[in-house]
């Protein structure tokens, strides 16, 4: 399947468009490319290039052993970037995904078994077209070395998880209607105020998504594990025929539970099925907040809550 | 006449019940021979020495700390096996025999791994004199029962391709049943099955079409995307001898999250699958979860059991699908009785002819962000349910959750994931589900995750892991909580139990530590 799609117009993320072999002409075609593989690389080189070891790597801790992945070289890689736009780019395409008249090299066993040409030698030896129309069994080790690390980085983009380069421009709301929900269905000022607690919300965060991801998941367990900061949940423990306990929640199960009182001391307890454990989470509205918003609500909040630098 | 003594005869009594109306085997008492403790996946003891009424009484018999290198290979994810009094436990590259009695090492297996994700190896599988587990680096490995040496090895996935293995082997017949993981690049999944004796490959099943014209291609824009499609086979799989069917999970389709290249449905990802154990083919296929852009792979257990529909006795498979989703079906024909929701989602427009969930298209992954639940974690996980013939009632530790995805690549030919859900807010429970109606009989909240699998018995419990770090008991008929004991670690594997020299013993493991509880007052 493969179409022209018109990249989304009003995002910043890392689209390469697709594009039609047959409508342009060779030359324009290569310098096309080459600027847009460069483009890419760029993008790409604002966050930490992985290597092969490293994408395997991705949680921390889970890979053992003597690890023979090819480590990519970027220097290496650059050199092959260059002879992939030479030599490849026309039928694999710029990202070395496929095209209608060539394969995916990206899911290529003779790319994920090979090590610094060790496959692509051997393949090439064969015959292979070549934009030059030079033979391809005369590419030099090195030049096959090359074009590998090269194509081990595209390997690599496709293992990340994280946007590839320039940020997400997630700004796609509605700021009046933002601002309607906010004072209105949203009940936000019941808590919030735009000269209070939310002044200068706009700046607060690094990007937008850490806006949006504060909107929903304000305990901070989104992007960076940052949230704002919040007030703790109190507890108030009341033992049959005993006093009510105040405090914050530091620990509670099905048979115990902690908290700290206003003078910072731990007290710990017994629950039973007749001991009475009020939770009084700060939060609650927020939580509650994720069963009625639609993803239109969200974005105009996201919206309407930038533009309050 | 004392109280637990009354309670014993009351739960007998309960069981004869059970029995006569479930023609279903139980499970061996006296060992734990397969990963779910025997082919059906309940995970349901008849063992009911320890029970609701004596449960307080539970103590430590023993606790072993296993001494390997660290990291995934000291952390119990694992379902122990138990034959003979040897308790036989592997974590990832590690392989032990432990006395089941004394918990005092006998030996130690070290497989030397060549790379590979670790991420917790979920248990062995065991015949005759031979056991078999799957390691990180793609190899299917049996070590002699008694002495741990080396067998043979088998490599059953590439590791350049960004396959790992760490899925419990399961023996039906004379076949070793094992499947493969793996999601960092678009590949496809299979199930293997191999000789128990010699290791060589019986026969593979892709769960993806492999080329144009294959069952369920039509379901796949073209033969490049169906063959690299996912689908991986991480959950061990069960097993009706008497309709010789095999029943696999499968997770989801590749590119993960976006999916602009793969229109259709996507079969046979996020599916339960009935297979030939002989052959290997298809006898049929529910799709839990048709066209996923949310990464819930429908990788879990798939629960047999017999039951009353309509006043009939039926051979039925029931899941509670990551997807929030829970379906009972009929196991030999694989058509739907009851489709439903464990917990609140809002990512479906109700369900088609088939009983399959229809995906709400305003809910796929977007750039700027879909607010939708569960999370990519899902409503459930890898973690085993439990069906209590005793009770009947299906029991799993669900999460009612959000997240938001965010599509990362808008191109029309992504890779990978190209996207992610972000953030997490969740509340979580064991809950009893009537698989008559799949309506929650009851619900405990937990104060925190509960990522854990779980047992029952006929000593009408349930046993779990528990936020705070506790293993836990609650009455299997109420959901009370009865008992618990904090762990330094947590609990990190799925309980089980057996009875040796007439002593019922609860295992549990929790981080690098194997504990026997045991019902020592008699």
């Amino acid at each position: 399947m493969r179409r022209d799609h018109p990249a989304e117009p009003t995002h910043r993320i890392y689209c390469p468009k697709r594009f039609s072999v047959k409508r342009i002409s060779g030359n324009r075609i290569r310098a096309t490319l080459l600027a847009g593989i460069f483009l890419a690389a760029g993008a790409l080189a604002q966050t930490p290039r992985p290597t092969a070891a490293s994408g395997a790597q991705r949680t921390s801790g889970d890979s053992v052993g003597p690890y023979n992945k090819q480590i990519v070289d970027p220097v290496a890689a650059d050199r092959g970037r260059h002879l992939y736009a030479t030599e490849c780019v026309e039928c694999h395409g710029p990202t070395a995904r496929g095209t209608d008249t060539a394969p995916n090299l990206v899911r290529s066993n003779v790319v994920m078994h090979d090590r610094t040409g060790s496959e692509l030698g051997p393949f090439m030896k064969k015959g292979h077209p070549l934009q030059s129309k030079t033979s391809s069994a005369a590419l030099t080790a090195e030049q096959l070395s090359d074009l590998s690390h090269f194509l081990k980085q595209r390997v690599d983009d496709a293992l990340k998880r994280q946007p590839m380069g320039d940020h997400i421009n997630i700004i796609t709301g509605d700021a009046a209607a933002g601002k309607a929900y906010f004072e209105g269905a949203g009940k936000c000022t019941g808590c919030h105020s735009l000269t209070g607690n939310l002044a200068g919300i706009g700046s607060r965060f690094a990007e937008p998504v850490d806006l949006q991801q504060a909107i929903l998941f304000p305990t901070g367990r989104g992007r960076g594990g940052r949230g704002p900061s919040t007030a703790p949940v109190m507890l108030t423990v009341t033992q049959p025929g005993g006093q009510p306990m105040k405090g914050e929640l530091v620990f509670l199960d099905d048979f115990n539970g902690q908290l700290r009182d206003s003078a910072g001391k731990l007290h710990t307890f017994t629950r039973t099925p007749t001991t009475k454990v009020e939770k009084t989470d700060p939060l609650a509205e927020h939580h509650a907040l994720l069963d009625r918003l639609t993803d239109k609500n969200v974005h105009d909040l996201v919206m309407y809550l930038e533009t309050v630098k | 006449m004392n109280r637990p003594r009354n309670a014993a005869s009351a739960l007998s009594l309960l069981l004869l019940l059970a029995s006569a109306i479930y023609a279903q085997p139980p499970m061996p008492t006296d060992s734990w021979p397969t990963y779910n403790g025997d082919f059906s996946g309940r995970r349901f003891s008849p063992l009911a020495k320890i029970n609701a009424t004596n449960i307080k009484s539970l103590t430590l018999s023993w606790a072993w700390r296993l001494n390997a290198s660290g990291g995934s290979s000291s952390n119990i994810r694992s379902t122990p096996l138990m034959m003979d009094g040897v308790i036989y436990l592997s974590t990832e590259d590690n392989a032990f025999a432990v006395d089941a009695r004394t918990g005092r090492e006998i030996w130690h297996y070290v497989w030397a791994s060549s790379g590979g994700r670790h991420n917790g190896n979920k248990g062995m599988a065991m015949f005759g004199n031979f056991l078999y587990f799957e390691t990180g680096d793609c190899h299917l490995v049996s070590l002699g029962k008694d002495d741990g040496k080396l067998r043979w090895s088998k490599t059953i996935c590439d590791l350049d391709q960004f396959y790992f293995a760490s899925v419990a082997p399961v023996v039906v017949g004379n076949h070793v049943i094992a499947g493969v993981s793996g999601d960092d690049t678009d590949v496809g999944g299979y199930l293997e099955s191999h000789d128990p004796e010699t290791g060589e490959l019986q026969w593979r099943f892709y769960t993806v079409p492999q080329k144009k014209g294959d069952a369920g291609s039509e379901t796949w824009p073209n033969e490049d995307m169906s063959s690299h499609g996912g689908g991986m086979t991480w959950v061990p799989i069960t097993y009706d001898p008497d309709l010789k069917l095999i029943y696999v999970t499968t997770g989801n389709p590749q590119p993960v999250i976006a999916y602009a290249n793969r229109k259709g449905d996507n079969l046979y990802t996020c599916s339960l699958v009935a297979l030939n154990a002989d052959t290997g083919k298809m006898a049929w296929a529910f799709q839990t979860s048709p066209h996923d852009t949310h990464d819930w792979d429908s990788t879990q257990t798939a629960v047999l059991f017999d039951g009353e529909i309509s006043g009939q006795p039926r051979k039925l498979v029931a899941q509670a699908a990551r997807n929030g989703k829970f379906f009972v079906l009929d196991r030999v024909t694989g058509k739907a009785i009851v489709s439903t929701e464990f917990v609140k989602t809002n990512w479906s427009l109700g369900f088609d002819a088939k009983g399959q969930p229809i995906p709400d298209p305003a809910k796929n992954p977007s750039l700027a962000g879909t607010l939708v639940s569960p999370n990519s974690g899902g409503s459930t996980n890898w973690f085993p349910p439990t069906f209590s013939p005793a009770t009947g009632l299906f029991y799993v530790n669900a999460s009612r959750n959000y997240g938001e995805f965010y599509l990362y690549d808008a191109t029309d030919n992504p890779q990978g994931w190209a996207g992610n859900s972000q953030g997490s807010w969740s509340e979580n429970m064991l809950e009893a589900l009537d698989y008559k109606t799949g309506k929650v009989k009851w619900s405990h909240k937990w104060e925190g995750g509960a990522s854990y699998g779980l047992l029952s018995t006929a000593g009408n419990l349930i046993f779990t892991g528990a936020p705070g770090g506790s293993i836990e008991a609650l009455n299997a008929t109420t959901g009370d909580p009865l008992w618990h004991a904090r762990l330094p670690s947590g609990v990190s594997n799925s309980p089980v139990t057996w009875e040796l020299d007439g002593t019922q013993y609860l295992l549990v493991g929790g981080g690098d530590t194997l504990y026997a509880f045991a019902m020592l007052a008699k």
